[in-house]
């Protein structure tokens, strides 16, 4: 019974994007639509094999370098925020509305005005990259830790632990899954970001090359290159649910 | 001679919330004997778990002072006390993520006894029986195989006093009385002291040896009552024991008459 849900839940979703990809192809070849405003899914797939190796290959790993040192930069910053403010009953009052602000906020819309700042440098990507991740990351992690089970905490005081021992021991795991929430929002917030500030700076990178395609009327190309900065926000966000599985098999 | 493991000398406990004093113990003095198995019985509200917070270090009390096997615990205790203290409370509160095995290691860990850390966890976990589901998580168990869980994480690090606070009473009658009488057993081999909390006379006299009974808030120490019942008593028809008949309708009628002063609302 569970083999069979199983096989249907990896089954269905195939079924799905096949159909979807079938029927765009036989409208496009049926509506004779010119391949520069929408390019059948066979035109897109020539493209990403002629064009992956040379080209966008390496806006991937620009990409990937990015998103990868935001995620690291962005984590650990919006952890710590978490953690100390969580500590403190009036401060996580104070905070969480500042926090769902900042996560609201587009962060690339300051581009411009960080280009005064710095000039037009890979730094920017990754400083607009931190910005957006860093508060979904924050405020998730602190919604957690804010509110520890009151039964367990008194476990802890039987024991005369202290503020960070009872952190460590129960806040910290008892949040794991709304911690993960965080995690799994940045990557996609994270990635959505990367790919703007691409447009915005320029410097390589899959959003660039989006750009530059589009401007040159490549329309095939261009759907290559999104379809490769799909699949990295899909693939970054199953990696930090893989993890997930395995740190909260108690849930 | 026997020593005594924890004394306490007028002890009292006031809240204070939008500048209402509300006074829940009142001059408590309590000695407690090594050995000696106590059981806690008040009206509901009474203050029986506040007291119970205190004794355990959760909470701290507001004026009196008391000791811990010769030791000042007036202030905040410290883990060097702590960790001659077992504490299960009402809910078994156990730590969700941690396997049963992880779930008694915890004071282990925290009291830094690392020493034949593996061979002390197993030897609990087979004392109460959950040696099988050491790799369990504690929403896989049953109530009463949580609550064993808690009973050995209270026992792991071999305190000599265990505190309990209406441990069994989300439980069924059923359950209940089997891990009473595990209690009794446990409590006999080791012979700790222990303080329990209690709305069950039954529970009480088949447990202790003596009976405290608390007036309603704020509480204030009613009655002490010796139990003079043998271990072969309690494990063997004690429901029929004339002894135990007598002390039960003269406990029940303090308790009851502890609650009929808390309807009357005078004091």
């Amino acid at each position: 019974m569970k083999a069979t849900n199983k096989m249907t839940a990896v089954i269905a979703p195939v079924i799905a994007v096949i159909l979807i990809v079938l029927v765009w192809e036989i409208a496009v070849k049926a509506a004779q639509i010119p391949e520069k405003l929408l390019p059948a899914p066979t035109v897109i797939f020539h493209a990403l094999v002629k064009n992956f190796p040379s080209v966008i290959s390496k806006d991937l790993v620009i990409s990937l370098k990015s998103i990868a040192i935001g995620y690291a930069m962005a984590v650990p910053i919006g952890f710590v925020i978490a953690a100390v403010c969580s500590q403190f009953k009036l401060v996580v009052r104070a905070v969480t509305p500042v926090l769902i602000i900042l996560m609201v906020t587009p962060m690339t819309t300051l581009v411009p005005i960080f280009k005064l700042f710095w000039g037009a440098d890979t730094f920017l990507k990754l400083v607009v990259i931190v910005l957006q991740m860093a508060p979904v990351v924050a405020l998730n992690s602190l919604t957690g830790f804010a509110n520890p089970p009151k039964s367990n905490v008194d476990v802890m005081k039987a024991m005369g632990c202290g503020m960070w021992t009872t952190f460590f021991k129960v806040a910290l795991p008892n949040a794991l899954p709304q911690v993960f929430t965080g995690l799994k929002l940045g990557c996609i917030l994270g990635t959505i970001a990367s790919m703007v500030a691409d447009m915005a700076v320029g410097q390589g990178g899959l959003g660039y090359r989006i750009m530059i395609y589009a401007s040159f009327a490549s329309t095939a190309s261009a759907f290559a290159t999104i379809l490769v900065a799909a699949a990295v926000g899909v693939l970054l966000f199953q990696l930090v649910s893989a993890v997930e599985r395995l740190l909260t098999a108690w849930n | 001679m026997p020593q005594f493991s924890f004394l306490m000398n007028h002890v009292s406990k006031t809240y204070m919330s939008k500048n209402i004093k509300t006074e829940v113990l009142k001059d408590i003095s309590l000695k407690i004997m090594e050995g000696e198995f106590i059981c806690i019985m008040g009206s509901t509200g009474c203050g029986k778990s506040t007291l119970m917070r205190i004794i355990s270090g959760i909470e701290r009390c507001s004026s009196g002072e008391f000791y811990f096997f010769n030791t000042d615990a007036s202030g905040r205790m410290p883990p060097s006390i702590l960790s001659h203290l077992g504490v299960i409370f009402q809910s078994d509160n156990l730590l969700e993520w941690r396997t049963v095995y992880q779930n008694v290691k915890l004071p282990l860990e925290i009291f830094h006894q690392k020493r034949g850390l593996g061979k002390e966890i197993m030897s609990m976990l087979k004392l109460v029986g959950l040696q099988e589901y050491k790799n369990c998580y504690p929403k896989e168990l049953s109530g009463g195989m949580r609550q064993r869980c808690a009973i050995a994480r209270a026992l792991v690090h071999q305190p000599d006093m265990l505190l309990l606070d209406q441990p069994f009473g989300a439980l069924d009658a059923i359950t209940r009385k089997a891990l009473n009488q595990e209690l009794l057993h446990i409590w006999r081999e080791r012979k700790n002291t222990v303080v329990m909390v209690t709305n069950n006379i039954n529970e009480a006299l088949t447990l202790a040896t003596r009976v405290i009974v608390l007036s309603p808030a704020p509480a204030e120490i009613l009655a002490d009552v010796q139990v003079p019942l043998t271990f072969e008593e309690r494990t063997h028809d004690l429901l029929v024991n004339p002894k135990f008949l007598e002390l039960r309708s003269r406990l029940d009628k303090l308790v009851r008459g502890s609650e009929a002063q808390d309807g009357g609302g005078t004091h």
